[in-house]
């Protein structure tokens, strides 16, 4: 039975060609975007699923909330947070404290920059990253104890046989002699913590000075509690360590009120396996994913599959005609529903293991751009991956239930002496039809709407202006000590001022978006205020072109007893007469009251997701300049760089040549969006796409049914635009009536994506109508051909066709 | 007795009432009856045939296949009857456009789920029978009017039904393939087989033991 359902199915398949390819790349393109979106959900959900502990494991994060309630996610956390909770809780065993670095790795190939984790020993006692020699934990207990990875080793030394080899490194607080004392495997992929060397914490500058430091948040902190996940509360633990040390940020005063007027920390725990789907808590270290973008892929994969079975199903009830012959037959000898349905869904499975093998042959050829475009590493996984395996098979049942089943049963149903005379009693397909179509056209809207808000936004953001000129400015790091770092920032500066195509350069301690300082002070009535700090030097307004509006700059002479502030700090704290305001005991120096000299234009500091914040800028009173911004003409680009970096390296051989545009560094912060724009683009194009053939089948068959009618009109005497009228006429009411479906739907959705842009485009009509108005071109271009040619054929050729 | 109709009524709801297809028909048709039923075109012959094949009911009435009460049957049970007891010969020799010659005479052996070895047995004798071995691997829409009834009969008889009914067998083919498919159906009856045909053909219905006239739905 199996064979001849088979073989009269191939034929069938076979001699409807045009119906057969529809359905089939139909199938195979949604199978594709389902698979892919399948590949790229079980990627992100499965990282750091091989830690043997991860039940156990935690990232404590702070849930900060303002003054005003607003609350902001923090994996920052202070120094001496990590030793008090182990000393305080029973219910923790073991916490790491861990940070991001760079260093200079003084390698028998040359010198050159790695970034690099400041660890402590638990680390590698918690987290399950496999250990090819010596060991890491004893390695990170010893002062010079140093940890690589397989791959830095091979980098700079071609062997991982270097348990006891000294390496030189220059790490912030000088140039010295680590032992590598453990050899572990690269980080997997899917591992949210990456590195390729871990130092000891004691060997990070910063920990020397700030190990005992409450009032600065620059570590994260792991830890492993006494059971799994869920277990514990410990609220009252971090209530106690704050009431202890920080009581100014503890959730409650000690009189258990809820704080007002100020500040105040939540500090929990993260499950460490949820780090990778919390974007909240982004930092360099943690580089999550927004599960939200997550969402709005899968769902593209799934509409562009319900848009095939659609396409099927629709395509499969506007030919159920002609099937009733043979279902007739098949009833007389003895075929009943059963049979009928067991043969349609044969069918159905068919068609779609033919599409399955298609997808699998583009998923084959596109994966790799695929994985460009996203960063991952999605592969087809083997057949040991039963998940996946079991996750695709549902999938196609889903999708060979979903188009098959009511056609088959709507042919099963049919009474034998109907079938055979080739009518259908109840007729209710004509009805199922026009809603199946505006159901799919809706989909369509709605997917055009998402690539047209993605685009318009993104659009946006690179349009908007940022308060700065990013063209044309070069950031270079300077990768040495720190206490080098007065000496080449001004050494460097002026090399790099020197030269011809060189318009300005300023010193910088960190670059746009990577680092920041929140530094407090008093008011007059002695309340606490904090803001965005950022150490620049006098040429930095100059060099960035950012607006001065009010008072002077910052002058070479000026120290630290000068600052500017942005508008926004002058609204936020409500100065009137911002300029000669002087900030009481800044940065927690009772003697340091610096003034306010000058108010420059409001400038985006982190990405247009968030609002632009109170910003300072001064200069570091330690001269601590780790980048230099040098604005160059815009003619001979290349040129200029050469001649830079040659002076560079005569100034400076011992410092490696690292630099990029500060434009690119922009754009690396919507790098997501810009995934997700370039996804959606596609998917908007194959939904159209998928749409216009399931139209253009949809059509064919319309016509088809309509020859004899089209020819009496037209002997009757109708017009070539009344016969194209009529046929279109259809169409364009459920093009109208799709809208009804998607505007709400669309609208939800898109307006939740971009309520996480402090910064947005507004969703208006426009891009509804927009989507809607495309959606019914190409509908109707798609009928308008067909319709064209029934319309002008000859009205004896129509009648004759009956 | 195979058949007996009591008051067998078939209509159809119309925007103006009941449109009557078949009134009070009571037909009792033996084992081993060759029957024509003779009437003009609309006079509910073919409607009267599908009652019989289990292939529609009736609007009212009773109709008993074998001493069992058809109307009670579900779609399984009737399924069931259809495969074992009947084979069903059309004017419009409905062949499926999908299957070879070979391939459209076995389908009624798949659903009785006969084996495949036994079932290539079957139908090559049945090949055999009709002369139409060289015919075999042919699609419907390479063979005459004449070739595809020949092909519907052999799918027909197959199963070696109780009761074969055929509506129209040979208005749509010439005298003399129209005389070879009579010889059929006599040399079937003297084997045993229950017969009912409609026919136009007054000749063709001679080759029957009774002849029942039907006129406007009613037994004349």
């Amino acid at each position: 039975m199996l064979k001849h359902y088979l073989i009269s199915t191939l034929r069938r398949l076979g001699r409807a060609k045009g119906f057969t390819a529809i359905n089939i790349i139909g199938m195979s393109v949604g199978l594709t975007g389902s698979v892919l979106a399948l590949l790229l959900v079980r990627y992100e959900l499965s990282f750091d699923k091989y830690h043997e502990r991860l039940d156990r494991i935690h990232l404590v994060v702070n849930r900060s909330v303002s003054a005003s309630g607003k609350v902001d996610h923090q994996p920052w956390l202070p120094l001496p947070l990590g030793p008090e909770l182990l000393a305080t809780s029973t219910e923790i065993v073991r916490s790491a404290r861990l940070t991001l670095g760079e260093v200079i790795v003084h390698g028998g190939s040359g010198s050159f920059e790695e970034d690099i984790l400041f660890g402590e020993p638990y680390l590698f006692e918690m987290l399950s990253f496999a250990v090819i020699a010596g060991d890491p934990v004893a390695a990170l207990a010893q002062p010079d104890g140093l940890v690589m990875t397989r791959q830095s080793a091979m980098k700079h030394f071609g062997t991982v046989d270097l348990i006891g080899q000294p390496v030189s490194l220059t790490t912030e607080a000088g140039r010295r002699e680590f032992r590598v004392l453990g050899v572990v495997e690269n980080p997997p992929a899917q591992s949210t913590l990456q590195f390729q060397m871990v130092l000891p914490l004691q060997a990070w500058l910063t920990y020397t000075t700030r190990a005992l430091n409450w009032n600065a948040s620059n570590t994260h902190i792991l830890v492993e509690t006494a059971g799994p996940v869920g277990k514990f509360d410990l609220t009252d633990t971090f209530l106690a360590i704050l009431l202890k040390n920080r009581s100014d940020r503890a959730p409650v005063t000690d009189q258990g009120e809820i704080p007002t007027g100020r500040r105040y920390w939540n500090l929990s725990l993260l499950p460490f396996v949820e780090a990778h789907l919390s974007p909240q808590y982004a930092s360099g270290l943690l580089q999550p994913v927004d599960p939200q973008n997550l969402m709005i892929l899968a769902g593209f994969a799934a509409i562009l599959l319900i848009i095939a079975i659609f396409n099927f199903m629709l395509l499969a009830l506007g030919r159920l005609q002609s099937r009733f012959k043979e279902v007739g037959v098949r009833r007389v000898v003895g075929a009943n529903g059963a049979d009928l349905t067991a043969m349609f869904m044969g069918e159905v499975l068919l068609t779609a293991l033919f599409a399955l093998g298609i997808s699998f042959l583009i998923l084959e050829l596109t994966l790799p751009s695929f994985n460009k475009l996203l960063g991952r590493d999605l592969a087809l996984t083997t057949a040991t991956d039963l998940g996946f395996w079991a996750s695709l098979l549902l999938l196609v049942g889903i999708l060979v239930l979903a188009a098959g089943l009511y056609p088959a049963r709507k042919l099963a149903s049919l009474q034998p002496v109907q079938a055979l005379h080739g009518i259908d009693p109840s007729n209710p397909e004509k009805r199922s039809i026009q809603l199946g179509v505006i159901l799919q056209i809706s989909l369509t809207i709605i997917i055009l709407v998402a690539a047209l808000v993605i685009n318009k936004q993104m659009k946006f953001i690179q349009e908007q202006p940022l308060g700065f000129n990013e063209s044309q400015v070069v950031l270079y790091k300077i990768a040495t000590e720190m206490d080098e770092l007065p000496l080449w920032s001004q050494r460097l500066k002026e090399v790099l001022s020197r030269d011809s195509g060189v318009q300005s350069v300023a010193k910088v301690s960190y670059s746009v978006n990577r680092g920041w300082n929140r530094l407090g002070w008093r008011d007059n009535a002695g309340k606490p205020w904090r803001a965005l700090v950022k150490d620049v030097d006098e040429d930095y307004l100059k060099t960035m072109e950012i607006a001065l509006l009010s008072g002077r700059d910052l002058a070479a002479q000026d120290g630290e007893e000068a600052m500017l502030v942005n508008e926004a700090f002058v609204e936020a704290f409500g100065l009137d007469e911002p300029i000669g305001y002087v900030l009481d005991g800044f940065a927690g120096d009772a003697d340091r009251d610096p003034t306010i000299i000058g108010v420059f234009s409001d400038f985006h500091f982190f990405s247009l997701r968030s609002e632009v914040a109170p910003m300072i800028l001064w200069k570091n009173p330690a001269e601590y300049y780790q980048y230099l911004l040098a604005r160059i003409a815009a003619d001979d680009v290349s040129g200029t760089l050469q001649r830079l970096g040659d002076s560079w390296k005569r100034a400076a051989p011992g410092i490696p040549l690292n630099y990029n545009f500060l434009d690119e560094d922009i754009q690396a912060l919507y790098i997501q969006e810009q995934k997700l724009q370039a996804v959606t683009r596609g998917a908007a194009i194959l939904a159209l796409t998928l749409s216009a053939m399931g139209l253009l089948g949809m059509a064919t068959i319309e016509i088809s049914r309509r020859t004899k009618e089209i020819g009496i009109r037209k002997v009757l005497g109708a017009s070539v635009p009344e016969i194209m009228g009529l046929l279109s006429r259809r169409m364009v009411v459920s093009s109208l009536l799709a809208n009804i479906i998607a505007w709400p739907v669309a609208w939800i959705v898109m307006q939740k994506w971009l309520g996480s842009f402090a910064y947005r485009i507004e969703l208006g009509p426009g891009i509804l109508l927009g989507a809607a108005s495309l959606a019914l071109l190409v509908s109707l271009l798609t009928l308008g051909t067909l319709a064209m040619r029934a319309a002008t054929a000859n009205p004896v050729d129509s009648l004759r066709y009956e | 007795m195979l058949i007996q109709l009591i008051d067998i009524e078939k209509y159809y709801q119309t925007g103006a009432g009941k449109t009557f297809v078949l009134r009070n028909i009571n037909l009792e048709i033996d084992q081993g009856e060759f029957v024509s039923i003779m009437g003009p075109s609309g006079a509910g012959k073919s409607t009267l045939l599908h009652i019989l094949g289990v292939l529609d009911d009736p609007s009212g009435g009773s109709y008993l296949l074998d001493g069992h009460e058809v109307s009670s049957l579900s779609d399984k049970h009737r399924g069931e009857l259809r495969r074992e007891m009947i084979g069903f010969i059309f004017q419009a020799y409905h062949l499926i456009d999908e299957l070879t010659v070979y391939e459209n005479i076995e389908t009624p052996l798949l659903y009785r789920k006969v084996k495949s070895a036994e079932r290539r047995g079957m139908v090559s004798d049945i090949l055999d029978r009709f002369q139409i071995v060289g015919k075999k691997d042919l699609f419907p829409a390479q063979l005459s009017g004449g070739q595809q009834q020949v092909v519907g009969v052999a799918r027909a008889l197959i199963s070696s039904p109780r009761l074969l009914l055929a509506d129209e067998p040979t208005g749509n083919l010439s005298s003399k393939e129209g005389e070879t498919i009579m010889g059929l159906f006599k040399e079937l009856h003297e084997a045993g087989t229950t017969i009912v045909q409609a026919t136009h053909s007054e000749a063709n219905a001679a080759w029957a033991d009774r002849v029942i006239n039907l006129q406007d739905g009613w037994i004349t």
